[in-house]
């Protein structure tokens, strides 16, 4: 059995230590820009000093104090839920379809589904501002749900997609031959299976739709999402407020993590 | 019962279970984008193109583009191979912890990301902080809104995405090559070159891929951390629709950006496939 420690043993070259401490360097680069924000969110003052002077939680009184960000703040989880529902339940039958059937066209399909993640989000909302101004959907809050079902679809794809290839159709086909219709080997032998690739899935879906600027400020006509909200925070005055609204987040996804770490058994590589 | 009646009507049922995504797929991404290509070309708006290309700012935004998706292309994937290296030789527990790290900033919003870039090189932020105590400089510089601050965040924003799927490919690699390397007498450094690179090499394409189409589309980083010094093609894109409102100059740009982008991404499809046919050829000789 190959141990994983041994993978790279055999390079053993004299610059070993040097690639632990670069290594932990680029870590380092990666969380310590998010540390930043938490000083910051406890500010006593109201302009950008790091270290604060002051410390207080008057920017969190602020964030749940302040309607216009309570109703962007409901506005997002209301878009990102419809969006994470339609793309999850579509993403799963279509997931089903190309790992079932369609031997020679599955691996096509596929990429086509794929497609969303390379159009730039600037092109596909000026494209879908053009379709939705015809069909008046400009400034309602499910035509961005619907905008954002698509963005989020080949992120269900990918995860669905690899969790059902790992999983036994055998499994289901002896349920049916015990007398299951497919529905209820479906839903009883193969989704208990992969519920861990569906929460994945619908994480993933969730926070592409919460996080998504570009196509929701070319869709929303005077309201404005969360990403809508903290743009023109930050673009127009700039206070401790979006540092409380970042730390909540933050820990929101940290949060998430956990609990999708502890469904795939701590192999976090199973998320990416 | 017949084999191929059966075969046929699985067929027909993995058919409708994929036609509703096809569906959605079809009328809210493909329809818009097509209709925005034949809308460009279409009476007046033709000459826009004409516009595009003579008119020497929007060239040189395209260029400038360009350019800083290539530099953070290339800083990404200098820190990236060595730390996929380094991630894939620990233990489990390691790997998940690794894992953690690198997801936490990709799970963040891209927002909350670009806010914290802004507070890190305010003038009075940290890194002011640190170069003036350390007597590099006597006074705060301006470090944001900058092309620095915007490729320092986009590099940041995008390691992850170099990272993972050259991790995918190492961590792939039978680690019983490198001793047969070894045992035939190859040293470190033609281990790596010889063995490490060429096996890693789909994965740091994928890599490349990715980050050099996101970085091209680019629109959060350089609206908020480049101060209006740093034009792009997608601030340009929403100034003539959002500013302007000419959506028909929108649309052209739009066109013209997503051309750049699929040339980029067949090149590097096309790249890929050469360099697996070359391994085919010297492993056969």
């Amino acid at each position: 059995m190959s141990h994983p420690r041994s993978r790279l043993k055999a390079l053993k070259w004299p610059g070993k230590g040097l690639l632990g401490v670069f290594s932990w360097l680029v870590f380092i680069f990666l969380v310590a820009p998010l540390l930043v924000v938490v000083p910051i969110s406890f500010s006593g003052g109201s302009y950008l000093r790091f270290p604060p002077d002051s410390y207080s939680v008057r920017w969190y009184q602020t964030y749940f104090g302040s309607q216009s960000w309570i109703d962007a703040t409901l506005l997002s989880i209301l878009v990102g839920t419809v969006a994470t529902i339609l793309s999850v339940v579509l993403g799963f039958l279509f997931a089903l379809g190309i790992t079932r059937g369609l031997r020679r066209w599955s691996g096509a399909l596929e990429k086509l589904a794929l497609a969303p993640m390379i159009v730039p989000s600037i092109v596909y909302s000026v494209s879908m501002y053009s379709l939705f101004a015809k069909l008046g959907l400009v400034g309602t809050w499910y035509g961005i749900a619907l905008a954002h079902t698509v963005l989020c679809l080949p992120f269900v794809i990918i995860v669905l997609a690899a969790g059902l290839k790992e999983y036994d159709v055998d499994q289901e086909t002896a349920a049916i031959g015990l007398g299951a219709s497919r529905l209820v080997a479906i839903r009883r032998i193969t989704i208990p299976q992969i519920r861990s690739s569906l929460l994945s899935a619908a994480f993933l879906a969730f926070i592409t739709s919460f996080d998504e600027l570009v196509v929701a400020m070319f869709l929303s006509s005077t309201f404005g999402t969360l990403p809508k909200r903290m743009f023109d925070n930050i673009r127009l005055q700039i206070d401790p407020t979006i540092a409380a609204v970042s730390v909540l987040e933050i820990v929101m996804i940290v949060i998430a993590m956990f609990v999708l770490l502890r469904m795939n058994k701590g192999e976090a590589s199973r998320l990416a | 019962m017949n084999l191929r009646l059966q075969a046929i009507k699985a067929q027909a049922g993995a058919l409708a279970l994929v036609s509703p995504a096809l569906a959605l797929l079809g009328l809210l991404f493909f329809y818009p984008i097509v209709l925005l290509f034949f809308t460009t070309l279409e009476g007046d708006n033709i000459g826009n193109y004409a516009k595009v290309v003579s008119s020497g700012t929007s060239m040189q935004v395209f260029f400038n583009t360009l350019r800083i998706a290539v530099i953070v292309t290339v800083v990404d994937l200098l820190l990236a191979y060595p730390l996929a290296v380094y991630i894939s030789g620990l233990s489990p527990t390691g790997k998940a912890i690794a894992f953690f790290l690198v997801l936490i900033p990709l799970w963040t919003s891209q927002l909350v990301r670009t806010y914290a870039w802004m507070v890190l090189l305010g003038r009075q932020g940290p890194i002011n902080n640190i170069l003036v105590w350390l007597g590099v400089i006597d006074a705060p510089i301006r470090l944001a809104n900058s092309e620095f601050a915007v490729v320092a965040g986009m590099t940041h924003i995008m390691l992850p995405y170099m990272l993972l799927p050259i991790y995918n490919s190492i961590s792939k690699i039978d680690h019983s090559l490198f001793d047969a390397a070894k045992g035939l007498g190859a040293g470190a450094l033609s281990t790596f070159t010889r063995v490490l690179v060429p096996l890693s090499i789909q994965g740091v394409l994928a890599g490349v891929s990715l980050v050099l189409v996101l970085s091209l589309g680019v629109f959060i980083m350089p609206a908020l951390l480049g101060g209006g010094r740093v034009p792009v093609i997608a601030l340009l894109i929403e100034q003539q629709a959002g500013s302007f409102l000419n959506w028909a100059m929108a649309g052209t740009l739009s066109a013209v950006l997503m051309v750049i982008v699929m040339i980029t991404f067949l090149v590097i499809k096309f790249l890929t496939r050469m360099f697996v046919r070359g391994r085919i050829d010297v492993a056969s000789t």
